[in-house]
């Protein structure tokens, strides 16, 4: 056996042994590989949902020393708040000012959480929420537009189906893109 | 099952093949400037020689040079033949697939841009920390053959250049890419369809060893690891498993394994692999945790690494048929061109070793005067100098390939138009096949976009990579709503995705 031969047979058989245990698992047909991406259950639908949530279950923590989990979802909803306003019709200024917020409010948490938060962080807290309130109507302005569209009478017979542009009916603007 | 296993085989390896040819082409190219051009002395010095900085060059030299750990393998056994530190040599091999000037812009766009500079800054420890070790171990290491002798200017010098290309094309070299490439199809045979979906969780302590396991045999180019890297911190899947993706699937594979054994043996080899494991692990459960992305929702799986496992599911019906049409339709005519190039100068280089072992059209280059009496403003430019330039141009060409393969986002959101009525036109006629390959393409665009926008911006907002991140989010939910055959969330999600497309561009075109 050539020298060049030997060492190459090595190599592949001990890739193999090496790599093999992971190839004793795994679906082995096309329908028991179905894959989920986990939306965790307080996550709120969108911009406006969060800040509701926001202000609902701050008030609810009243006086009272907040449980470990319900701080813990506190802080995931205002983790989430720069994606849910990206996923609305916020304007780029608008967006950075919630980004801004995040971090405010992040912060007020993080003294809750230590114990040191002051009566001027609630006072902050409720300015930072009627602060996101203002710019809710702006995250769903499309929706809103798309809904008075479609009070117009001529455009009240068009079909409602989806298209590859979007759910119907799909404002021009939007088709153009 | 066999023909499933042949099939998978014989898929992975023609794939990996037409991926890696552009870089095997650059690394052939390489190679024969360094020995017909840039001679001995001008290489030697161009890698720091022996001395304390040659580490740090050759990491350097390969961030710059657009070379993938297969074309990698011409370019170490000219610097071997030239007599460079076995340390050095490696360190070359293993820092020049990492990263290039494409793959470096498209990783600084990815959710998490330092985790790429953390990620640069690792490899430079590894390559620097591993080489220096290994070189103080074994001092010896270098070994150096006759130089040939040096071509006259002229045409015969570019000749001599493609000869030099062409023998390693068609000799050893081709050898050891072959073993590279028949590693990663092994993989492709062994590894069930899927299963490394969750291998690399984010929660999961053992990802980035489950990652070493399977990272040597992995052959990435630069561009495919970066594009991995992205998916995964998308899916906030373990961040040490992707740097151990990026240091070994991409910086390693079966073929460098092997020249390493037949150039330096099993005990130098096994130490420089052992400290390069060691090294790599370390650092890899060191930056694990600190570039976790805790601002994404972990997904508990990913699919950047479909593609080492078996493309067909066991009870496939006609694999065969199956492989055809997926590399029909996967390849573009642009990636036929380097790899016919390639096999043409396969071609030329096995003819001249089997046809010409003893050099005779070497000999024929090197010897014959030149006929031709120079004019009078003729100027003979050295070798060494036209070596630089065409390294320095390989360079350059690389950087203008960059707004080439980045349009400006007026561009690319015209595609991503396009490309959207395909993937959401598929999704809502009930056409899997054509959605999911649709759905690829326009996540692909979403990143060029991006890539695009920075490159003429020197800048990407947070603002714009969160409007680009949740188009990918929602294209991903709707690839997963399209498999579970969910039609109402299928036109839910149609409909999200033509929002956020709108968004994206507003964003893209007015608020840059």
């Amino acid at each position: 056996m050539s020298p060049f031969i030997r060492p190459l047979l090595t190599v592949v058989t001990a890739a193999v042994l090496l790599i093999s245990p992971a190839g004793c698992s795994g679906p082995e047909s096309d329908e028991d590989h179905l894959l989920e991406h986990v939306i965790p259950e307080h996550k709120p639908d969108g911009f406006a949902d969060a800040v509701g949530e926001l202000e609902s279950r701050w008030t609810s923590l009243g006086d009272k020393p907040a449980g470990t989990e319900r701080l813990q979802e506190l802080t995931d909803i205002v983790d989430w708040l720069p994606e849910l306003a990206a996923d609305s019709d916020l304007k780029r200024a608008q967006w950075e000012q919630v980004q801004q917020t995040t971090q405010q409010l992040s912060g007020i948490i993080s003294r809750l959480q230590t114990g040191t938060a002051t009566a001027a962080d609630r006072e902050a807290w409720a300015q930072a929420i009627a602060g996101l309130q203002q710019l809710v109507p702006d995250a769903d302005a499309l929706r809103r537009a798309v809904s008075r569209t479609a009070q117009v009478p001529d455009h009240a017979d068009h079909d409602h189906q989806p298209t590859p542009d979007g759910d119907a009916p799909i404002p021009p603007a939007e088709t153009e893109q | 099952m066999t023909e499933v296993l042949i099939w998978s085989f014989l898929l992975r390896l023609t794939q990996s093949l037409i991926a890696a040819s552009p870089f095997i082409l650059a690394g052939l190219i390489v190679a024969g400037i360094f020995r017909r051009l840039m001679g001995r002395e001008s290489t030697r010095r161009l890698f720091g020689n022996s001395s304390g900085r040659s580490l740090l060059q050759a990491w350097g030299l390969g961030m710059l040079l657009p070379i993938c750990s297969l074309g990698v393998i011409p370019v170490i056994r000219e610097l071997r033949g030239m007599g460079l530190r076995g340390g050095t040599i490696l360190a070359f091999a293993m820092a020049a697939p990492l990263f290039n000037p494409l793959s470096v812009l498209y990783g600084l766009t990815l959710s998490e841009p330092i985790a790429i500079l953390a990620f640069a800054f690792c490899s430079l420890i590894v390559v620097t920390g591993v080489g220096m070790v290994w070189d103080r171990l074994f001092p010896d290491s270098s070994q150096s053959e006759p130089e040939p002798p040096t071509v006259r200017a002229g045409l015969k010098r570019i000749a001599a250049i493609g000869v030099a290309a062409a023998r390693h094309a068609g000799g050893r070299s081709a050898l050891y890419i072959l073993i590279g490439l028949v590693g990663v199809a092994m993989l492709g045979v062994v590894l069930p369809a899927g299963s490394l979906q969750h291998a690399v969780n984010g929660d999961n302590p053992l990802a980035p060893l489950t990652m070493t396991a399977i990272a040597v045999p992995v052959y990435a180019t630069p561009m495919l690891a970066m594009s991995q890297l992205g998916m995964m911190f998308q899916h906030a899947n373990s961040p040490g498993a992707a740097f151990v993706l990026l240091a070994l699937g991409a910086g390693m594979n079966l073929g460098l394994v092997f020249w390493m054994w037949r150039q330096y043996g099993l005990r130098r080899s096994a130490t420089w692999m052992g400290l390069l494991l060691g090294v790599v692990l370390l650092l890899a459960y060191g930056v694990d945790r600190p570039l976790y992305p805790h601002a994404i929702d972990p997904a508990d799986h990913t699919h950047a690494f479909d593609i080492y496992c078996r493309p067909f599911y066991s009870d496939a019906v006609n694999p065969g048929a199956l492989a055809i049409e997926k590399l029909r339709r996967d390849t573009s005519p642009v990636e036929l061109y380097p790899l016919a190039m390639l096999g043409l100068l396969l071609a030329a280089g096995l003819l001249l070793n089997l046809f010409d072992r003893t050099g005779r059209v070497e000999r024929w280059l090197e010897a014959t005067p030149q006929t031709e009496a120079p004019r009078r403003l003729d100027v003979v430019v050295p070798g060494p100098i036209l070596g630089g330039v065409a390294l320095i141009g390989l360079v350059v060409a690389s950087i203008v390939g960059c707004y080439a393969y980045y349009p400006p986002p007026a561009e690319v959101l015209e595609e991503m138009n396009i490309v959207k009525a395909e993937a959401l036109g598929a999704a809502l006629a009930d056409d899997p096949e054509q959605a999911t390959y649709w759905i690829e393409i326009y996540d692909d665009w979403s990143r060029k976009l991006e890539v695009g926008a920075f490159l003429r911006d020197w800048k990407l907002s947070d603002y714009h990579r969160i409007k680009a991140r949740i188009l990918r989010e929602q294209l991903e939910l709707l690839e997963h709503e399209i498999e579970h055959q969910d039609r109402e969330e299928i036109q839910q999600l149609v409909a999200r995705v033509s929002r956020s497309q709108g968004r994206l561009r507003t964003a893209f075109i007015e608020e840059r």
